[in-house]
């Protein structure tokens, strides 16, 4: 499809009207054919016309194809902005639980004159929220699901995740694929490098040409000895080292560049160059 | 009655060329490349002439010049979304019929002894340059408006 019916309300809106004004446009060429017949126009155009009889039963069988579909769509429609608004009910709850909880936590710190664990459960908490808001931004809905389940499971570990954004990526050029190769690999390789109690921290920005992507985290440095990005080559062990190969090999398919910005602390470096669109249906092969 | 493929060759360019024109100017497309726009209308022309050849039906031929349309901008404008083109598209082949239709009407009242290819031009030319026309006015109505829109925002 060349768009994505279930996100845009306006396209939703769009497709509704552009069906009914097609359904007017049939209508008001039928009419015409019966006036270019009534009035025999048609030998001036030199145009052949259908008979009234024929004009009736495409009238007839067009106009009930068209208003079936009408009736599809907006149904279709309404039942996901239906869904949309539990989904939004369901997460209002979900924070509400989630705030009582937190608050409960910081009233024990407090009675308990433990005024510095309160101070880092807090800024915890900032951080939590600022990513969650951040994350709400981005209009990649693939880009900001690989980041939200990566959210998830650092909460699960028990390691900090932050992630900063200044851009919407309205038109990244990655397919949904790949962004899910590239990030969910970088991503992974830095919970698996980041200690317990660790920080993992995501920038994603736009300027004038590209994307920049920062990948940082707490861990151990990187031996700057070995190219990490080579095929087979890790500090994992034996059989592992093969998805920053994979992240490389699909960044630089984008005219993208990766490479390691810092050593200590690990940092990784995306840059994806911002093109026509195009890009995606080039490499959509999978 | 034949007419002439020449004729038929001129006026049809022009009335694409306006066609796509206002297409564009309602679906403000800022990148509006004159030879874009030409080898579009050359395009639209040659399957419009090619199904005038085949199957030289009415009904046929104004869905089938719709269709054609909508993939053509479609594909010269990809950033464009398909609802919008769609919108357009009929938008201006609603304008067309309509202008065509009118000036058709007032030129079988009036002018009873012109040949069909004098009546033909007399009622053609008015509704290309009313098509043109009405490109200009929304044009000009848009960037007034973004004007007074720009001086609001800046006054405020």
């Amino acid at each position: 499809m060349f768009f994505n019916l279930k996100k845009n309300t306006r396209i939703r809106k769009e497709v509704i009207v552009s069906i009914s004004l097609l359904q007017g446009l049939f209508i008001f060429i039928i009419s015409i054919n019966l006036f270019l017949v009534y009035k025999n126009i048609n030998k001036i155009y030199n145009f052949h016309v259908l008979s009234i009889e024929n004009s009736s039963i495409i009238l007839f069988l067009v106009s009930l194809i068209l208003i079936s579909t009408n009736t599809y769509l907006i149904f279709i429609f309404s039942k996901n902005t239906e869904d949309e608004k539990q989904q939004l009910i369901e997460n209002l709850r979900k924070q509400r639980h989630d705030f009582i909880n937190h608050l409960e936590s910081l009233s024990y710190f407090l009675n308990n004159n433990e005024t510095e664990e309160a101070q880092k459960y807090l800024h915890n908490i900032g951080v939590m929220i600022t990513t969650q808001s951040q994350l709400d931004k981005i209009k990649n809905a693939n880009f900001a699901s690989v980041v939200n389940t990566f959210m998830n499971k650092c909460e699960s570990k028990g390691i900090y995740f932050e992630f900063v954004a200044n851009s919407e990526l309205n038109n990244f050029p990655m397919s949904p694929v790949h962004v899910t190769t590239v990030f969910s690999n970088i991503l992974n390789n830095a919970l698996e490098h980041c200690d317990n109690e660790g920080m993992i921290c995501l920038e994603a920005l736009e300027n004038e040409t590209d994307y920049i992507f920062t990948i940082s985290n707490t861990g151990q440095p990187i031996n700057d000895q070995i190219d990490i990005f080579e095929p087979g080559v890790s500090t994992k062990g034996e059989g592992r080292g093969y998805g920053l190969s994979l992240v490389k090999e699909t960044v630089e398919n984008y005219n993208g560049e990766v490479y390691i910005s810092d050593y200590f602390p690990p940092t990784f470096v995306i840059k994806v160059r911002k093109g026509d669109g195009n890009e995606y249906n080039k490499n959509n092969a999978c | 009655m034949n007419i002439p493929f020449e004729l038929m060759i001129v006026y049809g360019f022009i009335e694409k060329v306006a066609l796509v024109l206002l297409i564009l100017t309602i679906l403000n497309v800022a990148n509006k490349k004159i030879i874009k726009i030409f080898i579009i209308s050359i395009i639209l022309l040659s399957l419009t002439l090619i199904t005038r050849q085949y199957y030289n039906n009415y009904l046929f031929l104004i869905f089938s010049g719709l269709l054609s349309t909508i993939i053509v901008l479609k594909i010269s404008y990809r950033k464009v979304y398909l609802p919008n083109i769609v919108m357009a598209s009929t938008l201006s082949f609603f304008v067309l019929i309509i202008f065509e239709m009118i000036f058709v009407a007032i030129g079988l009242n009036f002018f009873n002894n012109l040949s069909e290819i004098q009546l033909w031009l007399v009622t053609g030319i008015p509704h290309i340059t009313m098509i043109f026309l009405l490109t200009y006015l929304i044009y000009r109505i848009r960037r007034t408006r973004n004007v007074l829109q720009f001086k609001e925002k800046h006054q405020n």
